[in-house]
């Protein structure tokens, strides 16, 4: 069955030399033109949110001008009234309904700000993973009774920077040009981190860990367990933890003697890449899965090609080639899966 | 708006009130049938990288025989004319790697045509690269018939168009553009039935959507001051205001005529009080005109069903409150006066007009 989308409908428009009126009925049976009720319905909504929202961003706009006036007991209850606000918001509204879950996101959220202004206020002084470990604890019973990828998302990101800053600022902090990579931003900061075999196997098993713990209970048929936005999120972070270092292995082999490279993240790749391919294609079909990792393998594969296949002059051509060949055939490979699991 | 429906249900609707023949039908469901083998958008994503990379990479072996900038133009028309033969062949249509491959071509064909063409003739390289670079656009907008290629070419002409309104130093025309986009926007939303079915709709709906982008960024460029003078050619002041009076008059037009449509007939007095909430909306977006903006695409989306365009709006509401916060021109507490005004207003006319809109005289 194909859904009937406008771009649908308009290629079968033009594919078929509807005339006008055809096409308006086209649309009508498609149920794509809106009637009075579904127009008031959207007005309600579209105007309550954006009214909404414009207030709320005018009230931030308000403290941001006045913020550095504001007394440090104001701030702290402002934020704190903002997180029990938003508290009963969800617990009115249901913690298992969109607004509920908006809500308890918030307050989860809000409850980072506030330790950063407290740390701002009191200079307690203290290690920035520490900011990362006790918003993680704070947030944790609202995660676990919440019943939402989102906030499992955000406890996954903090466990993730406060093991990251753990390692870099407390045990072994970095050495080498490469640290330099801090100047590019915050992000390329953090990507560049997993340069330390050691902190990105320990990434690697935090993240695997996480993907196979939930793709465990989702096997067990829990219905919100059957998002598939955290395992993708989350098992993308688990193949960049290896695939990055085995890219930067490949390309510039003389950096191990500032990185802290070894052949682990290779090997942990390849076992990854493996257990992708078949779990996600014979235990439980997931076409994004399989895809990120044949992606990460033409990575690989072309890597390897660049650094020690081909040099001179035709280079770009027989890359170009050997770029056709791989992408056509894992696009190949794709099509004919999905075809199977659609007919399965 | 009832739940979509399948395309192989509007067919069969359509046979059934016989508005189609027999062959029609079936080449209807041979399109269904090829629809069917679309890629999931993280394949394509996958497929556009290796082709766009691998396009890159023969480009960069031929350009590696040192071309001179009339060796530059001629391989890029030859490259943009190829791209055109190989994408209109009607085996290509199924087929991602070869749709990703000939866009990053004509891309690339262009890029090196436009430099060579404003290098070859004399005078300012900047303002006949503009003007090569739009005619070029709007060419391949035409002759190539791929609807992302049809977007990125109606957004790429607005921009040379615009870079060159600075460059001729007619900066008073920017705070228009928007609004003449948008515009652009309604009449074609308004034409789309008839222009679909007069064999149009493979170029109609990629212009829609590139229009629509163009003014967003029209719009952002000449009402919002975030960074310092960029050079001393170009004066990036802003002028809201031009852009409120004349987005504000396409709001009246288009919530009258949506209103109108949608809420079925009203009252004079109900008519004349949604008119007034909207021209008090207009009163307080005064300096944030891209509310205005977003305002008439959602409700152009909401109209007629189109998801996307309600999605764009609100996106490009988010992104211009949060780019309006960091401008430069306006102090903070007026931001925020603004702001809250604005929120107010939009509250009480929802207020407002679901009384007058769920009255009985009305339905």
């Amino acid at each position: 069955m194909t859904r009937a989308t406008h771009a649908a409908v308009d290629g079968l428009a033009t594919a078929l030399a509807l005339d006008e009126a055809a096409y308006r009925r086209a649309v009508d049976l498609a149920g794509l033109a809106p009637d009075r009720a579904a127009f008031l319905r959207n007005l309600d909504r579209f105007l309550m949110a954006v009214g909404a929202m414009l207030i709320v961003a005018g009230v931030a706009a308000f403290f941001a001008w006045n913020w550095a006036g504001l007394h440090h007991m104001a701030k702290f209850a402002l934020l704190q009234g903002g997180i029990v606000g938003a508290v009963i918001l969800a617990w009115r509204l249901e913690p298992d309904s969109a607004g509920g879950r908006a809500a308890l996101f918030a307050a989860a959220f809000l409850v980072g700000v506030l330790l950063a202004v407290f740390g701002q206020v009191y200079q307690t002084g203290a290690d920035p993973y520490g900011l990362f470990v006790a918003w993680a604890l704070l947030i944790l019973p609202w995660v676990i009774v919440g019943r939402q990828a989102g906030l499992w998302l955000l406890l996954q990101v903090l466990l993730n920077l406060a093991l990251i800053l753990y390692w870099i600022q407390v045990l072994y902090p970095p050495e080498g040009w490469w640290q330099l990579s801090q100047l590019l931003g915050p992000l390329v900061w953090l990507g560049s981190t997993v340069m330390d075999w050691r902190l990105a196997s320990l990434l690697f098993v935090l993240n695997a860990g996480a993907v196979v713990a939930w793709e465990l209970a989702a096997a067990r048929g829990v219905p919100w367990l059957q998002s598939r936005v955290y395992p993708r999120l989350t098992g993308l972070i688990a193949l960049y933890t290896v695939l990055g270092p085995t890219l930067v292995m490949i390309f510039v082999a003389s950096l191990d003697e500032q990185a802290q490279l070894a052949i682990v993240s290779p090997a942990l790749f390849v076992a990854v890449f493996a257990a992708t391919l078949w779990y996600y294609q014979y235990r439980r079909f997931d076409l994004f899965m399989l895809t990120m990792a044949m992606f990460g393998g033409i990575l690989v594969i072309m890597a390897l090609a660049i650094r020690h296949a081909f040099e001179g002059y035709g280079s770009p051509l027989l890359l170009a080639a050997l770029l056709i060949g791989l992408v056509g055939g894992a696009a190949f490979w794709l099509r004919a899966i999905a075809q199977r699991a659609r007919a399965a | 708006m009832s739940r979509p429906a399948s395309l192989e249900a509007v067919l069969d609707g359509l046979q059934a009130e016989e508005r189609l023949t027999g062959p029609a039908v079936a080449d209807g469901r041979a399109l269904i049938e090829r629809l069917h083998g679309v890629q999931p958008w993280y394949v394509r994503t996958m497929v556009g990288f290796g082709a766009w990379l691998a396009s890159l990479l023969l480009i960069g072996f031929v350009a590696g025989f040192g071309l001179a900038v009339g060796g530059s133009t001629f391989l890029g028309l030859a490259l943009m004319v190829t791209a055109v033969l190989v994408r209109r062949q009607p085996a290509v249509a199924a087929n991602d790697f070869v749709i990703q491959s000939t866009m990053a071509v004509s891309l690339a064909g262009q890029a090196l045509f436009a430099w060579g063409i404003a290098n070859l003739l004399p005078g300012d390289e900047f303002k006949l690269g503009c003007i090569v670079v739009a005619v070029v656009s709007s060419a391949m907008f035409v002759a190539f018939p791929d609807r992302v290629h049809r977007v990125i070419m109606v957004l790429i002409a607005a921009s040379a168009l615009t870079a060159l309104v600075y460059a001729l130093e007619t900066n008073g025309i920017v705070p228009v553009l928007g609004p003449v986009l948008a515009g652009l926007l309604v009449l074609l939303d308004r034409r789309h039935a008839a222009l679909v079915a007069k064999g149009h709709g493979p170029w109609l709906r990629p212009l829609e959507n590139g229009v629509m982008l163009a003014a967003f960024g029209c719009l952002m460029l000449s009402t919002i001051y975030v960074l310092p003078d960029l050079g001393s050619d170009f004066t990036f002041y802003p002028q809201p205001w031009i852009s409120t009076i004349l987005l504000g008059a396409l709001l009246l037009y288009v919530g009258g005529d949506v209103f109108a449509r949608l809420a079925g007939p009203l009252r004079r007095n109900a008519r004349l009080l949604v008119y007034c909430l909207l021209a008090l909306l207009v009163i307080a977006a005064w300096a944030v005109p891209g509310l205005l903006l977003a305002l008439v695409v959602v409700m152009l989306g909401a109209a007629c069903g189109r998801r996307g365009f309600v999605i764009a709006g609100i996106a490009f509401l988010a992104v211009f409150v949060t780019t309006y916060f960091y401008g430069i021109e306006v102090t903070l507490l007026t931001k925020s006066v603004t702001l809250v005004a604005t929120g107010a207003v939009i509250l009480l006319a929802r207020w407002l007009l679901l009384q007058v809109l769920a009255g009985p005289g009305d339905a």
